[in-house]
């Protein structure tokens, strides 16, 4: 299929999700009180804003993903594995856990920026060669100090500010300012999907891996340092809004490349889409489930997710 | 030498006079309270010099603020427990429940029980006069408990308004609310308002999107030190937008469920008939 046609279609996918993420939510209102005195329902603007959220984030995770898998090779790989996960936990918890969270509505995300950010940067001063095998292994180093570092403030936290944290973790776009947050990341996503369309080539000769780039002109080392750095960021950007969300940077590239191969520059937009529409109707689904609560986005890409995945797994295997 | 080896001795059998005199550090009867609304009671029953031990928790009365802290609210150290040698270990729960088997099997009397609600309330209060011994005490307070609830329950029927619609947050990020039949809501109804939770029982997270189609009167913030107006997602709430969030003077007399809990909602009627008159006058100033 030509990738023109693949990337209308996912595009497709991605708006139905949309529509369908600002026509349903907890509340079922009639299409006649979505404007209420000339202006958007107060619901309908949540829905929005928590719906563009909900595509930011997924798309970043997926590109996140692909990235990590490509570079490593390594079909587990994950957006969070540079220690960005660990790092965003920890400063958010810290944020929280000490009462920075009375600083005002930005200062946990910021917290979680500057963790995960730190843990990053922790790994890649830590490893001297900079290798994909030891980067991954530095970053589960990390990982877990700062988990680790997690668990004795958790250990010392007020049971409310737990809850808290423990929510935080489980991962929301419910909370997530427009003009501080959402913009910011939709920005640095559009930037990076640019800037690795461009070098897709350079990207599919490093899942050869390194020596075989190398022979075709690739300066691997240093390449695959900037693609790491740049999908961690991602990461780390959409942590610090959204907190830790799994399963979509894991899977979503995963499934987009067992249909449409391994080309990045037929896959990067389409698994970008993918990750946007998975996360809409992750969303939708944790608001519709209850009237009064609501899922975690998190543990609904989870829930939903591993029984799809499985089902792909074992079609795609019976197929070849 | 001699003198010095006297001068010794001396200090010494001080040292152990004073360490046996004091009684709140090594009393077989006394009590450890890891609960701040019982350490409360236990207080207002009058049997302040019982407590041996409180929680990091228990700061009111004032004066058990210079009790030792055997644990947490709910989560006793056991070894400061254990070396403190009480009759008796009371709060509402433990996060570790093998903890009260351990207090036990030293000899230490534990009671757990849940204060939830006034009934609870009413069935400590009797508990607490038959372990304390102080059976009038706690029939006052009984009495007293009864009296302020009828007191409250005339003034709302005497009042005959239709009850405040009211959200209770108890936190922001993630939107932690009191559900039906937890102390809030109890609170909150004899102070004249009705809870827009009551799908859900005890401290849920709700979605805002519930928030914004229940449009509660007016919003209660329990969450000491939160700020909603710098979280963009409140701002669509009609209650948040037009001021109308109360906080209340003194929430952990709200949120205890213990003998100051009648003036915490005494203040809390009356701050709420103040918000509304003020609004009342500037909606009919309004041309």
């Amino acid at each position: 299929m030509k990738t023109a046609r693949i990337i209308l279609i996912y595009l497709a996918a991605a708006l139905a999700a949309a529509v369908c993420g600002v026509l349903f939510g907890a509340a079922r209102i009639p299409l006649s009180e979505f404007i209420q005195d000339g202006a958007l329902s107060p619901i309908v603007e949540l829905r929005i804003v928590r719906t563009a959220a909900a595509a930011v984030v997924g798309a970043s995770l997926a590109v996140s993903g692909l990235i990590f898998q490509a570079v490593l090779r390594n079909s587990l790989a994950e957006p969070y594995l540079l220690g960005v996960s660990g790092g965003a936990g920890l400063g958010a918890a810290g944020a929280i856990l000490l009462g920075f969270g009375a600083w005002g509505f930005m200062s946990v995300p910021l917290f979680a920026l500057l963790g995960a950010v730190t843990a990053n940067l922790l790994v890649f001063a830590a490893v001297r060669r900079r290798t994909a095998e030891e980067l991954l292994l530095g970053g589960v180093m990390i990982g877990t100090l700062a988990s680790s570092l997690l668990m004795v403030l958790i250990t010392f936290s007020h049971s409310r500010d737990m809850a808290g944290v423990v929510w935080w973790m489980l991962g929301s776009v419910q909370n997530i300012d427009p003009a501080r947050q959402l913009a910011p990341a939709a920005i640095l996503l559009c930037a990076a999907t640019a800037f690795l369309l461009f070098r897709s080539g350079d990207v599919d000769l490093l899942t050869f891996g390194p020596e075989y780039a190398w022979n075709h002109g690739v300066n691997a080392r240093l390449m695959t340092v900037v693609l790491l750095a740049l999908a961690s960021l991602l990461a780390a950007v959409t942590v610090s809004m959204a907190g830790i969300i799994g399963f979509c940077g894991l899977v979503v590239p995963h499934v987009v490349r067992r249909l449409h191969g391994g080309s990045h520059r037929k896959i990067l937009i389409p698994a970008a889409l993918a990750g946007a529409a998975f996360l809409m109707l992750a969303d939708i689904l944790g608001r519709v489930v209850s009237p009064v609560r609501e899922l975690p986005v998190g543990m609904v890409t989870a829930a939903v997710g591993c029984p799809v995945f499985l089902w792909l797994l074992n079609r795609s295997r019976a197929g070849s | 030498m001699r003198r010095l080896f006297s001068l010794f001795c001396i200090l010494l059998a001080a040292l152990c006079l004073t360490a046996c005199s004091d009684g709140r550090k090594n009393s077989p009867g006394g009590v450890v309270s890891l609960s701040p609304a019982l350490t409360e009671l236990i207080c207002h029953l009058g049997c302040e010099d019982r407590l041996v031990a409180r929680s990091t928790a228990c700061d009111w009365p004032e004066s058990v603020k210079k009790l030792p802290t055997a644990g947490s609210f709910a989560e006793p150290e056991l070894e400061r427990i254990l070396a403190m040698k009480p009759a008796l270990v009371v709060s509402n729960e433990f996060v570790n429940p093998k903890d009260a088997d351990a207090l036990r099997q030293a000899g230490i009397a534990v009671e757990l029980h849940p204060c939830d609600g006034f009934d609870d309330y009413r069935k400590w209060v009797s508990l607490m006069g038959k372990l304390l011994d102080c059976p009038r005490e706690a029939e006052n307070e009984l009495k007293r408990t009864d009296d302020r609830i009828a007191g409250f329950e005339s003034e709302l029927k005497n009042a005959r308004k239709k009850p405040l619609r009211a959200l209770y947050v108890i936190w922001d990020s993630p939107l932690l609310t009191a559900g039906a039949g937890s102390l809030p809501d109890a609170v909150g109804r004899l102070a004249g308002l009705e809870n827009i939770v009551k799908a859900e029982k005890g401290y849920p997270s709700i979605s805002l999107e519930f928030v914004l189609k229940e449009d509660p009167d007016v919003i209660v913030w329990f969450a000491h030190g939160k700020d909603w107006k710098s979280n963009p997602s409140w701002s669509g709430i009609r209650a948040i937008r037009e001021g109308r969030v109360l906080i209340p003077r003194d929430d952990s007399a709200l949120l205890r469920p213990g003998p100051r809990i009648f003036d915490g909602i005494a203040d809390l009627k009356s701050d709420l008939e103040t918000m509304f008159a003020d609004k009342e006058s500037s909606e009919d100033a309004q041309p």
